[in-house]
């Protein structure tokens, strides 16, 4: 008899192991993206600079020179910026430039007076203003809701004859990248 | 004839009635004990890991003032956490990172933990269902679900989020956490 109960009783041992903790299982997550600078608004320019005579520019047709009295201070004001520490402003592109004098933009007026064009400075149109010539980019910091860039325009005689009477104008397109 | 049995005749004879007797002897029973014990443990789903690229917005979408926090309406990102193939589960936990995920002095939003050029003042909030009315879910938060289908989607909405204390200017932002999922 006790080789018969034997069997029975090693099935009868107490089987704990599945009871053990399960392992939570994990996954991982991640999300993201960029964040690009913010914007201002900003306005067109439009400025009417002071009629000037002609005996005003220069009376060497081998010189180029600018108009004191044609100096016209305004500005390109930012306003409603928000996220931006700063911008960088591309002023025209070198197809803005009078052919015979680089530095200035061409005289885009239908009547246009001759040997003339338009000399942008930053800030100021005396010697203290630096010369913004088509197409050169100027680069700004400020993290304030507007910003104002200062710029001074005058009329300009370049190289090749006398100025005479007629129409000075130009337009470009500024082309600004915020930071 | 008389037949006489001889004791020893006779003693032969008793003992083929004893042979023939013993299988009628009463026999005395055994028993034992039959235990089988054991445990099931839930089921389990797959679960695939969370990448989401998010849009990029301007800083101009955030609130445009220092003390101010707020989330960039445009930068909302609607996607299900995905459970699948699950058998043998009738719900689940599942807890979001931990408290060390939080931006720093936050307990709302996780930490943006880009690498390089990180947008400042900026963290990522997660709420559920959806970014306008979900409840938040914040890190190391465990959220439960019942469900008893093979295939479970946890709805889910990130954002961008403007902390106080600065302005939001350009700069990355992504954060990363571990999900860990009990099974019920």
């Amino acid at each position: 008899m006790g080789a018969l109960l034997r069997p029975l009783m090693l099935l009868g041992l107490y089987l704990p192991g599945a009871a053990l903790a399960q392992a939570a299982p994990t996954a991982s997550f991640a999300m993201g993206g960029q964040i690009e600078a913010g914007t201002c608004a900003v306005g067109s320019v439009v400025q009417t600079m002071p009629d000037v005579a002609a005996n005003v520019f220069s009376q060497n047709a081998s010189s180029a020179a600018g108009v004191p009295s044609s100096y016209t201070r305004f500005v390109l004001a930012l306003t409603r910026c928000t996220g931006v520490v700063g911008a960088s402003f591309v002023m025209g592109t070198a197809a803005d430039a009078e052919p015979a004098h680089i530095n200035a933009f061409r005289n885009k007026a239908v009547d246009a007076a001759p040997f003339t064009s338009i000399w942008l400075k930053a800030g100021a149109c005396g010697t203290a203003g630096a010369t913004i010539a088509p197409g050169e980019t100027i680069s700004r910091e400020f993290s304030t809701p507007e910003y104002d860039l200062a710029l001074c325009a005058q009329y300009h005689k370049h190289r090749g004859g006398l100025v005479t009477q007629g129409g000075i104008s130009t337009d470009f397109t500024v082309t600004i990248t915020y930071r | 004839m008389t037949m006489t049995l001889s004791p020893t005749f006779l003693g032969g004879a008793l003992a083929v009635l004893c042979l023939a007797a013993n299988p009628a002897a009463a026999q005395s029973r055994a028993t034992a004990n039959f235990s089988l014990t054991g445990q099931i443990e839930a089921g389990t789903c797959a679960i695939t890991a969370v990448n989401r690229t998010m849009k990029t917005v301007p800083a101009s979408d955030f609130p445009n003032v220092a003390a101010t926090a707020g989330g960039a309406t445009t930068s909302f990102d609607t996607f299900n956490l995905a459970l699948t193939g699950c058998s043998g589960v009738t719900g689940a936990t599942i807890t979001f990172g931990a408290t060390g995920d939080a931006a720093d002095g936050q307990t709302d939003a996780f930490k943006n933990k880009a690498a390089t050029n990180p947008a400042p003042n900026t963290g990522l909030l997660l709420k559920e269902t959806n970014c306008t009315t979900g409840e938040t879910v914040t890190p190391g938060k465990t959220l439960s679900r019942t469900f008893a289908t093979a295939t479970h989607n946890v709805p889910l909405c990130a954002q961008y989020y403007k902390l106080a204390g600065g302005l939001v200017t350009k700069g990355a932002i992504s954060t990363a956490f571990t999900l860990t999922v009990t099974f019920l």
